[in-house]
């Protein structure tokens, strides 16, 4: 499946060229993402009763449409780790703040984790096949099988595929009180020293028009969608050796998180990708559930610009050319996940 | 791509009973399972719920786990009708062929959190329920105690949830990435959703009357319902005698709008229409339907009209078993799919409780008395959800 058109709100600016020419490094406890002008999407009337992923979720929908030049898809189909953060708290701290009286339903029927998936059909008018995963580091290759699969029984011409994830406060407090995230702000683009105790968590959305046929604005082909659940060393490392075996891969963007106690369950890249470049992602937009997606539109823009983001390759020779590039990312040493994606 | 795919296992917990058995005895001598709330302290005790009948404690032990495990409720339910649906299949070696779950929750971890929300910033006690707040946990949960490895996924279309993740869960048979699947969903009853619900004030004060005239709204329940699946090749390789074939599915988005549906039923039609065509049935072949029938106005309504679109004239018997169980959400597809295929093996059909007017201009009166005896041979099952989500599921006689 190609990948034609790609949109992404994160917090780093995706529209600059030379991509991350304005990187934004702070120190912080979480990552949030620049907000875009909404009112370029969405009227602000129906804009103000919706959530922060409802909106983000809407702008990078639209761009990968736009740029793809597809009206309406044939399936939207949406990976989303915690769903609608925000709203699930605005409504349940209602409830306990307020011994659940004076409550309106707003939050609560956004609070649903297929929220995005729907308000982006509502939006479209789109009646087609629509689904929400929700699970973990796999929520967004969940939905990259449904592609395949959906592709393959030749149901769709053109599929809105998308992660999102939202981080408010108090999620990454308690991320905090459960030793995932850093208890004292963190520069994230040097956070991968290996030195910090937690990550540092962040938020953010990738969309992309996946389709049968080849266009002019064709980033890719996407080839291989893997995930393999709680996996021994030994097995990540048959993974990776066979993924190495079959393509020559020019980049592999891997998910260091700058925790060392999941971190640590990597192993040794350029062991086992001698050739390739060896880059991360987690230190320009954060840890969360879907951040593979953002590391997909990542990889998208390389395949299409010819060019490697001095700040994304941490080690490995400097490649001129890059054909194949692999994303290996796992969340929390649980859901490791292998994406392949192609000029 | 043309090979079937079985049910070989079935797995419910609800508020008429634990196990399937126990399930399909209260369907059959209309007992249902309705009462106010006891799970928790709320100030909307007064209003009806259909509860499992067992404490946290008791799912620990049923289960075989330690008593200080921190399982959520949503998590323990799954476990008992995930483990039911396995057994039944008679899987023992799980590695003999690629076995995967793709589970459903739209509660998820919520029944915990709301417990300890505040609580977590400052105290250590409940710190181990941080991770169960995601819908995947309850997943893998699930996968850990019986050993599942080659796929996991979790769907969360608030309450089409569970029919989705059984829709997957074929679909990747059928394509020959997977052998067999546990496929179903899981929610346990929280504060958060009885608030939700009833801000939206579509619960009814009393007990739920589906496809009545009358109706106003609906009453919550918890539970699980899982089924296994398993593909042609492995059911003959183990010369097993499948319950079902699962023989259509059809997801489509009514897109009219966030919580209700639209008056003509689209999403409704198109899904049950895809459904009928994946399955290659004429609807005049289906001898059940197995309707979402809340007992809200809005769904009864909308969902009338799509059956009305399907079936100009005449039409199958239908019941919708909600005012059994109450709507268990992601849950709720999960259990009628055990219900469905019962309905094939015993050759029955659920009454729909609480029904004494029909709705005006729908010409519709659903089965208000259990019937047993008959040949069922398919069951079409409904399930629309929040963000105008709309599934169904077909089911057929196996013929091997």
């Amino acid at each position: 499946m190609y990948i034609n058109g790609i949109g992404c709100v994160a917090p780093q600016e995706t529209k600059t060229k030379p991509l991350f020419s304005n990187l934004i490094e702070e120190e912080v406890l979480q990552l949030t993402i620049i907000k875009p002008n909404y009112k370029e999407y969405i009227s602000p009337v129906k804009s103000r009763r919706m959530g922060k992923a409802i909106k983000m979720g809407i702008v990078a929908c639209t761009d990968a449409l736009k740029e793809a030049q597809l009206e309406i898809p044939d399936a939207i189909i949406a990976g989303t780790g915690m769903g609608c953060q925000e709203d699930s708290e605005k409504f349940l701290e209602a409830v306990i703040k307020d011994s659940e009286q004076f409550l309106t339903p707003t939050s609560f029927i956004q609070s649903t984790h297929n929220t995005v998936a729907g308000s982006v059909a509502l939006m479209l008018k789109c009646r087609a096949y629509n689904f929400t995963y929700c699970h973990r580091g796999f929520s967004f290759e969940n939905a990259l099988v449904d592609a395949e699969l959906t592709f393959s029984e030749n149901k769709a011409e053109n599929i809105l595929a998308f992660g999102i994830d939202e981080i408010t406060e108090h999620t990454r407090k308690t991320f905090q009180r459960a030793g995932w995230n850093v208890n004292v702000e963190t520069n994230p683009v040097k956070m991968l020293n290996g030195e910090n105790k937690g990550s540092v968590y962040g938020e953010g959305t990738a969309s992309f028009v996946l389709s049968k046929n080849k266009l002019e604005t064709t980033y890719g082909s996407l080839e291989k969608v893997d995930m393999l659940y709680k996996p021994s060393s030994e097995e990540v490392k048959n993974k990776l050796s066979e993924i190495a075996k079959e393509n020559s891969v020019d980049l592999v963007l891997v998910g260091y998180s700058g925790d060392p106690q999941f971190d640590q369950h990597y192993p040794k890249m350029e062991s086992l990708f001698p050739e390739a470049a060896i880059g991360g992602f987690k230190h320009l937009v954060g840890e969360y559930h879907t951040v593979s997606s953002f590391a997909l539109w990542l990889s998208c823009q390389v395949l299409k610009g010819q060019e490697l983001p001095e700040t994304v390759q941490l080690s490995g020779p400097s490649k001129k050319e890059f054909k194949s590039i692999l994303i290996y990312n796992h969340y929390n040493n649980l859901d490791h996940s292998f994406i392949l994606v192609n000029k | 791509m043309s090979k079937k795919v079985f049910v070989t296992g079935l797995g419910a917990i609800s508020a008429i009973g634990n196990g399937a058995e126990e399930n399909l005895n209260a369907l059959l001598s209309s007992r249902h399972g309705i009462a106010p709330v006891s799970l928790f302290e709320t100030r909307h005790s007064h209003l009806l719920v259909g509860e499992v009948k067992k404490t946290n404690k008791e799912l620990l032990s049923d289960l075989g786990l330690s008593p200080d495990t921190f399982y959520t409720r949503t998590t323990l339910l799954g476990l008992m009708a995930a483990k039911e649906a396995f057994k039944h299949a008679k899987i023992d070696d799980v590695t003999k062929y690629k076995t995967g779950v793709i589970s459903s929750t739209s509660v998820a971890g919520m029944c915990e959190t709301e417990n300890h929300y505040f609580d977590y910033l400052e105290s250590d006690e409940f710190l181990p329920f941080i991770k169960t707040h995601d819908c995947g946990d309850s997943t893998e949960a699930i996968a850990d105690y019986l050993g599942i490895k080659d796929y996991l996924g979790t769907v969360s279309t608030a309450c089409s949830s569970a029919p989705n993740a059984i829709m997957m869960g074929a679909r990747l048979i059928k394509a020959g990435r997977i052998d067999r699947m546990l496929v179903g969903g899981t929610d346990g009853l929280s504060k958060f959703t009885l608030n939700g619900f009833n801000t939206l004030m579509i619960l009814d004060s009393g007990h739920s009357r589906p496809f009545d005239a009358t109706r106003t709204g609906l009453n919550l329940g918890e539970g699980a319902g899982f089924i296994v699946l398993e593909s042609e090749d492995v059911v003959r390789a183990e010369n097993k005698t499948p319950l079902a074939e699962i023989s259509g599915y059809g997801n489509a988005n009514d897109a009219h709008h966030q919580t209700a549906s639209s008056p003509e039923g689209n999403g409704a039609f198109l899904a049950m229409n895809d459904a009928l065509t994946v399955g290659g049935i004429d609807p005049s072949e289906v001898n059940y339907i197995n309707v979402h029938g809340t007992g809200t106005e809005n769904n009864d309504q909308s969902e009338g009209m799509a059956i009305r679109r399907i079936y100009k004239n005449g039409m199958p018997p239908f019941s919708s078993i909600k005012s059994f169980v109450g709507h268990t959400l992601a849950a709720a597809g999960g259990l009628e799919a055990v219900y469905s295929v019962l309905a094939i093996q015993k050759g029955c059909i659920y009454p729909n409780l609480n029904f004494k007017n029909p709705i005006e201009g729908l010409n519709m009166i659903p089965e208000t008395e259990a019937q047993e005896g008959l040949e069922i041979n398919h069951v079409l099952s409904n399930s629309f959800g929040f963000g105008g989500n709309c599934t169904s599921l077909l089911f057929s006689k196996a013929e091997l």
